[in-house]
C-alpha cells in the first residue's frame, strides 16, 4: 500500500507546488539605482534604444553559434564590454533602453541540445552543435523548416524550455532596470511567415513589447497561430491580467505585399472594426533594421532622390526577391490607409515610428564604425562577407545587412511608466542606427521664427502637436497647416544635410507623396524649378575610410507652412532628416581588413532619421 | 482474527475434547506472540497488494477522461490563445492525450522509466526546481544589513560623478575656426572677471547649459566620445577652462564639483544593499536545503580507495 501511496501525494504535492510557482513570475523588488534620478523634464528629452534584439536564446542565433545570453544584451547596451565570439565588444556610447525579443518559437530549446542534463541533448537536434558544417546546417535546416511550416517538433516544442527561457529574460529585464538610468523592457517576436507558392516565407513578424513586468506565462508563437488577429487576442488577455502591451510589425519590405494589405490574413475585406483594433494593438512599426528600410523603394518613389538607401528587396531566409509594388512600404501604406479612412472611416496604417537592429548576436552594435557583424559566425568573416556572393541563407547577401537602427522616444524621464507612454502616442523616431534627435510639431498658427526663440520647445508644445498626433480642426481661410521641425546632429557622427517633410495626401481614392526640403545646411539654393536644394557634397575618403565635419550642420531647425494645402484631402506629414555621406560599415571593414571594396550597397551611406507622423483629416478627430 | 483463521481451516467435528482444547490454548499463546503478529500483519499487507496490484492492472488498461480534465484542457488552451477551442481542437487534444497515456503506461509497464537517463535527470532538475526559493528570507534588521554592507562594499561602488556649467560656440555660425576663436576670447574675459556661470557669449545649446552629477556614460550619451568628457573629470575645479572640443563644436568649462568613485553610504542605497542581502540568503538557503537532504545519505566514495 505504501509504495502506491507514496507516489500519489507527492504528485499532488509537485502538481500543486508548479501551480504555486508559475504565479510568481515577476520578482516582487525592482533594482533601484543608487545614483540621484535626474529631474524629470515637461518638455521630453531624446532617448535612443533597441526594441529588436536576439540572444542565444532564439533558435536562429543560437545555430550561429552566438554566445550571448539577455544578461549580456543589457550590459552591452549599458555600455559595458561583452564577450561576444570569443571578442571583446563594447559600445562607444551607451543606450538608454533595451528590450530583447527573442524568437517564441522553440524558445530557449536549441542551447539545450548542448546541455548534457537536457533531454535534447539526447537527441537528433543535438547535431545542430556539430563541427561538421553539412551535418549542423542540416539540422538547422530541419529547425527552421519547422519553424516556416508552423509545424513544431514536439521535443522541440516543450513548453518547459519555453518556461525556463521566458523567466530568464524577464529576471535579466528586471536586474537590468535602473529606472532614471537605463530603462529595460519585457518583450519576445512573434515569427509569422505564412508560405506563399513554393514555400517562400512572406514576413509578417511582430516584436511584443510589455510595458511592465506582470506578463503571461508565456509568449505567444506563430506555432499558436499565423494570423496577427490572433496576436491581438492575446495582447488584449494580457492586458486584462497585466501590464499593457503592444506589438510592432517590422520587414513590410520582405512580406511580399502582405505586410500593408488592403485585406485581412484570412481575405476578409478590412473594416473599421480591424482598422481600430490593429491600432489600439499597433500604434508602431519599424521603419528600418538590419535587414533594410521599409519607408520606401525607388520604384514607388521615383521623385525621391534619396531612396535607394539600405534596400533589402529579397524575402527573409529566401533568395525569392520580394514583391514590393503594394503593401510593403511604411509611406506607401500611409496613403491607402487614408483610402480607407475615406471609405470605412478608420485608417488601418496610421502608424507612429520606430526602428530597431534585429541583430542575432544579442548586441545592439549599431554605431557604423564599430559593428563586428550581427549574425554569430553567419557574418563575422569579412572574407566572405565582402566577398561576391549574390545571396546567402537569409536572403540578400551578408553585406546588405545595415549597422541600423535605433529607436528614438520623447519622454520626460528614463523609465519604462514614460518611455511606454512616448510609444503609447507615437512620439517616436527612427534612425538608421545613430544619436540624431528630431523634433517635429504641427499647428496652425506658429510663427515663422519660432525654432529661433528662446523656448520654443514649450511654445511649440502649447501651440500645437507633437509627432504621433492629429492636427485639431483648422481655422476657416485658406493658410495650411504649419510645421515646426528641428535636428541636432549625432555628437559622434556625421553633420546635418538636411531636413525634409514627407506629405502624403489622398482625394477621392487617390493618394500622391511629395517631398519638401524644409531646412538645410550651408547658402544652398533650392533648384527654382524642381524646389530641391543640391546634393551637399562628399568628404569620404574610401582609401581610409574617413571623411570631415566641414560640410553640413550641427543643427538645423525651421518652420514649413504647406503651400498645396487642400482641406478636403487627407493627409500624412513626417519629417526625414539627412546625414551628410560617410563611410558605410562595409567600407571601414574594407580598409581594416586590406580587402577590395564592395559596392553592392554603395561605399558612403546618408545616415538618417524618419519621424511619426502628423495626421490631418478634413473630419477631425 | 486467529479464530476466524482457526473456524475456516478446521471445521467440523473431528477436533474435540482435550486435543480441541490444547491447541485451542497454542493458539492462544501465538495470538500473544509479537512474531505471530509480524506474520499475519505480513501475509494481510501481501494480500491486500495482490489485491490492489490485480486492481491496478485492470485500471492499467483503464483511460477516464472526466470532466475535470476536459476543463483543464480548455483552460489552458484560452490562457494561451485567449479563445476558447473549437470542437476539433478540443477532440485533437483529448486524442493527443489519450495516446501519449497509453504510451507512457506502456513504457511504465516496460520498466522503460528504470535506468534511464534522461528520466532520472528530468526528475532530479524537477525536484531542484520546486525546492528552490521556498522559503521567503525574511526582513533583514538594520544589523544584518549593516554587516552585510561592510562585507561586500564593492558591489556597490559608484562611479566618479562631476557638476560643471559650460558655453557653447557653434560651428555653424562662421565654421569650426572661428568658433574656437570666439571661444579664446571669451575665456580672457571670464578669467579676469570671475564669473562662475554665462551662457550668453556663446550660442544657444540645444541640450543642456548645466549639468548635475553626471557620470561618465551619461557624458558619453551628452557629447559623443570627445574630449570634453574626459576633460570634466580632468580639470581643476572652481576656474573656467578650454576650449575643448564636443561632438558638437567648442566649448568653454567650468567645474563646480567633482566626486571621485566611491562606496555610498547605507542609507542611500538601503534598497540595492536590501535586495542583494535577499538574494544572496535565498542562495544560501538553496545550498543549505541541499545540504541537509544530502546529509540522509551515506555516500561511499569507492573510486577513493
Amino acid at each position: 500500500m505504501k509504495n502506491v501511496l507514496v507516489p500519489l501525494l507527492s504528485m499532488t504535492l509537485l502538481l500543486s507546488l508548479t501551480a504555486c510557482k508559475s504565479s510568481t513570475q515577476a520578482p516582487e523588488t525592482t533594482p533601484q539605482s543608487a545614483s540621484k534620478r535626474p529631474p524629470a523634464n515637461p518638455l521630453r528629452n531624446a532617448y535612443f534604444g533597441d526594441l529588436h534584439l536576439h540572444t542565444g536564446l532564439s533558435f536562429d542565433a543560437y545555430i550561429m553559434r552566438t554566445n550571448t545570453r539577455p544578461n549580456d544584451s543589457y550590459a552591452y547596451a549599458k555600455g559595458q564590454p561583452v564577450n561576444y565570439l570569443g571578442k571583446t565588444e563594447q559600445r562607444k556610447v551607451p543606450l538608454d533602453f533595451l528590450a530583447v525579443t527573442d524568437h517564441a518559437e522553440y524558445l530557449g530549446a536549441l542551447p539545450m541540445t548542448a546541455d548534457p542534463n537536457s533531454p535534447l541533448s539526447k537527441t537528433e537536434w543535438a547535431k545542430v552543435n556539430a563541427d561538421d558544417f553539412k551535418v549542423s546546417e542540416a539540422a538547422y535546416s530541419k529547425v527552421v523548416a519547422g519553424v516556416l511550416s508552423g509545424k513544431p517538433d514536439a521535443q522541440l516544442n516543450d513548453p518547459a524550455y519555453m518556461k525556463s527561457a521566458w523567466q530568464q529574460i524577464v529576471d535579466a529585464a528586471e536586474k537590468n532596470y535602473e529606472p532614471g538610468k537605463f530603462t529595460t523592457f519585457i518583450g519576445f517576436e512573434w515569427t509569422s511567415a505564412p508560405a506563399a507558392e513554393g514555400n517562400k516565407p512572406q514576413n509578417l513578424h511582430r516584436c511584443v513589447i510589455f510595458a511592465g513586468n506582470k506578463v503571461p506565462a508565456l509568449p505567444f508563437s506563430a506555432f499558436d497561430s499565423l494570423d496577427p488577429e490572433r496576436l491581438w487576442t492575446y495582447l488584449e488577455n494580457a492586458r486584462k491580467t497585466g501590464d499593457d502591451v503592444i506589438a510592432v510589425p517590422h520587414n513590410g519590405n520582405a512580406s511580399n505585399g502582405l505586410m500593408f494589405d488592403t485585406k485581412t490574413l484570412t481575405g476578409k475585406p478590412i473594416t473599421r472594426d480591424y482598422a481600430e483594433r490593429r491600432m489600439a494593438n499597433e500604434p508602431l512599426t519599424e521603419i528600418a533594421q538590419g535587414k533594410g528600410q521599409s519607408e520606401t523603394h525607388p520604384l514607388l518613389s521615383p521623385n525621391d532622390e534619396f531612396a535607394r538607401f539600405e534596400l533589402w528587396e529579397t524575402l527573409v531566409g529566401s533568395p525569392a526577391p520580394a514583391h514590393f509594388m503594394k503593401g510593403s512600404y511604411v509611406r506607401q501604406a500611409y496613403g491607402v490607409g487614408q483610402e480607407f479612412e475615406e471609405k470605412i472611416g478608420a485608417n488601418p496604417f496610421k502608424y507612429g515610428i520606430e526602428a530597431g537592429t534585429d541583430y542575432h548576436s544579442g548586441i545592439s552594435s549599431t554605431e557604423e564604425d564599430n559593428y563586428p557583424g550581427s549574425h554569430g559566425i553567419g557574418d563575422d568573416d569579412p572574407k566572405v562577407v565582402l566577398g561576391p556572393a549574390k545571396y546567402s541563407a537569409g536572403g540578400e547577401p551578408l553585406i546588405a545587412i545595415g549597422a541600423q537602427g535605433l529607436t528614438g522616444a520623447w519622454a520626460e524621464e528614463n523609465t519604462r511608466e514614460s518611455i511606454f507612454a512616448a510609444f503609447k502616442r507615437k512620439e517616436t523616431f527612427g534612425t538608421s542606427g545613430n544619436r540624431i534627435q528630431v523634433r517635429f510639431f504641427g499647428s496652425w498658427n506658429y510663427p515663422a521664427d519660432l525654432t529661433k526663440q528662446s523656448n520654443w520647445v514649450k511654445a511649440a508644445y502649447d501651440g500645437g502637436v507633437p509627432m504621433g498626433s492629429d492636427l485639431p480642426a483648422g481655422p476657416s481661410g485658406t493658410r495650411g497647416p504649419a510645421f515646426a521641425v528641428w535636428a541636432l546632429k549625432d555628437p559622434r557622427m556625421g553633420n546635418l544635410d538636411r531636413i525634409q517633410i514627407i506629405k502624403v495626401w489622398t482625394k477621392n481614392g487617390k493618394s500622391h507623396e511629395k517631398i519638401f526640403d524644409v531646412a538645410w545646411s550651408g547658402d544652398r539654393k533650392p533648384d527654382p524649378k524642381s524646389g530641391k536644394v543640391p546634393a551637399v557634397g562628399n568628404t569620404v575618403d574610401l582609401k581610409t575610410a574617413t571623411y570631415t565635419n566641414t560640410i553640413g550642420a550641427t543643427e538645423l531647425s525651421g518652420v514649413w507652412t504647406d503651400p498645396e494645402f487642400d482641406p478636403q484631402s487627407h493627409a500624412t506629414y513626417y519629417a526625414r532628416v539627412l546625414e551628410i555621406p560617410t563611410p558605410r560599415w562595409s567600407t571601414i571593414w574594407a580598409v581594416k581588413y586590406n580587402l577590395p571594396l564592395n559596392d553592392k550597397m554603395g561605399n558612403t551611406i546618408q545616415e538618417r532619421a524618419w519621424t511619426s507622423p502628423i495626421w490631418y483629416s478634413p473630419t477631425p478627430k | 482474527m486467529s479464530s476466524t483463521l482457526i473456524h475456516t481451516e478446521h471445521p467440523g467435528p473431528a477436533i474435540e475434547g482435550r486435543f480441541a482444547r490444547r491447541i485451542k490454548s497454542v493458539f492462544r499463546k501465538m495470538a500473544r506472540e509479537p512474531l505471530v503478529h509480524f506474520l499475519l500483519l505480513g501475509l494481510l499487507i501481501f494480500a491486500a497488494s495482490a489485491i490492489v496490484t490485480k486492481h491496478r492492472e485492470n485500471a492499467g488498461r483503464r483511460i477516464v477522461i472526466d470532466k475535470n480534465l476536459v476543463v483543464h484542457f480548455i483552460t489552458l488552451y484560452e490562457a494561451q490563445m485567449g479563445t476558447l477551442p473549437s470542437k476539433s481542437q478540443l477532440d485533437g487534444m483529448i486524442d493527443d492525450y489519450v495516446r501519449e497515456e497509453v504510451q507512457f503506461r506502456e513504457a511504465k509497464h516496460m520498466g522503460l522509466d528504470n535506468d534511464d537517463e534522461i528520466v532520472r535527470r528530468r526528475l532530479a532538475s524537477k525536484f531542484d526546481f520546486l525546492q528552490r526559493d521556498l522559503v521567503a528570507v525574511p526582513e533583514p534588521s538594520a544589523e544584518e544589513l549593516q554587516r552585510y554592507y561592510a562585507s561586500h562594499r564593492n558591489d556597490f561602488l559608484q562611479p566618479a560623478s562631476v557638476t560643471f556649467t559650460h558655453i557653447y560656440f557653434s560651428p555653424d555660425h562662421g565654421g569650426d575656426a572661428v568658433a574656437h576663436s570666439r571661444a579664446e576670447q571669451s575665456l580672457a574675459k571670464f578669467q579676469s572677471a570671475k564669473v562662475t556661470r554665462a551662457p550668453e557669449p556663446g550660442d544657444r545649446f540645444p541640450l543642456q547649459s548645466d549639468y548635475a552629477d553626471v557620470q561618465r556614460l551619461d557624458l558619453l550619451q551628452q557629447f559623443g566620445d570627445s574630449p570634453i568628457v574626459e576633460r570634466v573629470f580632468a580639470t581643476p575645479t572652481k576656474q573656467w577652462a578650454g576650449p575643448v572640443r564636443s561632438g558638437y563644436g567648442w566649448h568653454l568649462v567650468y567645474v563646480s564639483d567633482r566626486e571621485e568613485a566611491r562606496v555610498p553610504p547605507l542609507k542611500e542605497i538601503q534598497d540595492k544593499v536590501r535586495a542583494a542581502y535577499i538574494e544572496d540568503m535565498k542562495e544560501k538557503a538553496n545550498q543549505a536545503r541541499y545540504d541537509a537532504l544530502a546529509k540522509e545519505y551515506v555516500i561511499e566514495r569507492n573510486y577513493l580507495r
